[in-house]
Order: C-alpha cells, then sequence, then structure tokens
C-alpha cells in the first residue's frame, strides 16, 4: 500500500470506526455488568475493563480526528447478549489469558 | 541642561530592548507550537492505538508523511480562490490579496514570515497558475523579473462572439 500525500476519507472507514466504538462501548456496559455479579473474577475483568476503556478513548479520538464536527456520543453501544453460557465463556477466556 | 545620551548607548539600548522584545515574540510562538504540538502527539498515538486493535498487532516504524494541510477537503483552496475570483468578478486581486483571504478563511496562522512566503508562493500561487491553465483565470500584469513579484488575478468569464451574438439576433 502506497502513502499519499492527500487525507482521503471514505464513508467506509468511518463506517468501521464508528461499528468498533459501539462494540467496546457494548463491551464496556457488558463487564461494568459482571463487576457487579461476579466479585469473584474481579482481578481479571478490572484488568480487561481498563483495557476497554483506553481503547474506548482512543478509538472516540480517533473519529474526532476523522471529522472534528463528529458526535461520537451520539454512537451507541452495541448490546451483547447476556446469557449464563456467554458469560461463563467471556470471563473463562479472561483468566485463561 | 539635560546631557544628550552618546549615541552608541542609545543604539545599545534600543537594540538591547529591540532583541528582548524579539525573543519575547518567540516565546509565545513556542508557547503556541508546543501547545499545538502537545495536541497532535495525543491525536496520533489514539490513531496508532485503534490502527494496533484493527490491525490486532503492533504496528512499529510507519513512515513519515508531510501531508498536505486540510483546506476543508481536497481541492478545497483550488475551489476557494475560485469563488472568491468569481464572486467579486470584474474585481482583480492579487496573490498576496488572495493568501490573506485564504488565511482567514480556513483559520491557518503561519510560524514565521518564510513559511508565509512559501504559503503565498507555492501554494497559492501554483494553484493560481493551475486555474489559469484551465482557462478559468486570467494574469492581468506581465510577470516581473523581480524577487517578490506576484501577479494580480480576475475571473475569466465567457466572452460572446459576433457569431454567437449574430446567431441570437436571428
Amino acid at each position: 500500500m502506497a502513502l499519499t500525500m492527500t487525507r482521503t476519507r471514505t464513508q467506509t472507514a468511518l463506517t468501521r470506526l464508528a461499528k468498533l466504538l459501539a462494540n467496546l462501548k457494548g463491551e464496556l456496559e457488558f463487564v461494568d455488568g459482571l463487576l457487579e455479579r461476579r466479585p469473584s473474577d474481579r482481578v481479571a475483568l478490572t484488568i480487561r475493563r481498563g483495557s476497554l476503556v483506553a481503547s474506548r478513548d482512543a478509538v472516540a479520538a480517533t473519529l474526532r480526528q476523522f471529522d472534528p464536527e463528529l458526535d461520537v456520543d451520539a454512537v451507541k453501544a452495541v448490546q451483547i447478549r447476556r446469557t449464563r453460557r456467554a458469560v461463563q465463556r467471556y470471563v473463562a477466556a479472561l483468566t485463561q489469558q | 541642561m539635560a546631557k544628550r545620551t552618546r549615541p552608541d548607548i542609545k543604539w545599545l539600548i534600543n537594540e538591547t530592548a529591540m532583541l528582548q522584545g524579539e525573543l519575547d515574540r518567540i516565546d509565545v510562538e513556542l508557547a503556541r507550537l508546543t501547545a499545538l504540538r502537545e495536541s497532535v502527539e495525543r491525536a496520533r498515538a489514539a490513531c496508532q492505538h485503534t490502527l494496533e486493535y484493527q490491525a490486532g498487532r503492533q504496528v512499529p516504524g510507519l513512515p513519515t508523511v508531510r501531508a498536505h494541510r486540510q483546506y476543508g477537503r481536497y481541492g478545497g483552496l483550488k475551489e476557494f480562490m475560485l469563488d472568491t475570483l468569481r464572486e467579486a468578478s470584474p474585481a482583480q486581486f492579487t496573490t498576496a490579496e488572495l493568501a490573506e483571504k485564504a488565511l482567514a478563511h480556513f483559520g491557518l496562522t503561519m510560524s514565521c514570515p518564510d513559511e508565509l512566503y512559501d504559503f503565498k508562493v507555492n501554494t497559492v500561487g501554483r494553484g493560481l497558475r493551475w486555474l489559469q491553465s484551465l482557462g478559468l483565470i486570467e494574469r492581468l500584469t506581465t510577470k516581473r523579473r523581480v524577487a517578490g513579484a506576484l501577479g494580480t488575478w480576475r475571473w475569466k468569464g465567457s466572452i460572446t462572439t459576433f457569431a454567437e451574438l449574430e446567431q441570437q439576433w436571428r
């Protein structure tokens, strides 16, 4: 891929970045919910939460760089299904890391 | 009777005060550039973080690109100059006047006279010559072969030919 002097932006790039932000916000809400319900996994969840907050802030700043007039707060969180099995798999993956 | 200050002392006082003024001006500019650098560095770090998150791996050692400045969008500066000349037609503007208007319109600040000169001659001047080559604007003065000579420009409206007038008449 050749780097260019122009700063062409595309709708596809914007959509992907907005989706990424929505996913991060969704996962953050999911982790916040788990932190209340699963005190036994607090350490792993807190570490994951810190990483998610850093990524969410970075993606929000990236979107503002993409378009300074963009309202990043308007990007809503993706709802993650909170079935018992999904939660168990998520926490197991975190504790294995 | 008041005693006159010796010329060498007068010059030294004046020069020292002038250099202090120059240092103050540099300090203000350095403070502005430091703040700007911090803001750009934050944006760069955020983009790097997002890039690595999306790529799923570390992306070290990206090359540096001295990209075009942002004039709203690609071709924004030429569009602005063309609109300015079209709206003011048949008035004419010099390259320097158009550069001043562009700076005000896009909210740009130049950190030193050299940068302003480069903007006028390289960016605005080259854009105007490009518009001239497309036949959209015309240069009113012949280029003088002296340093700092800048052109005067005007919107080139379409001229009705005698043949067209004749056609309209019929």
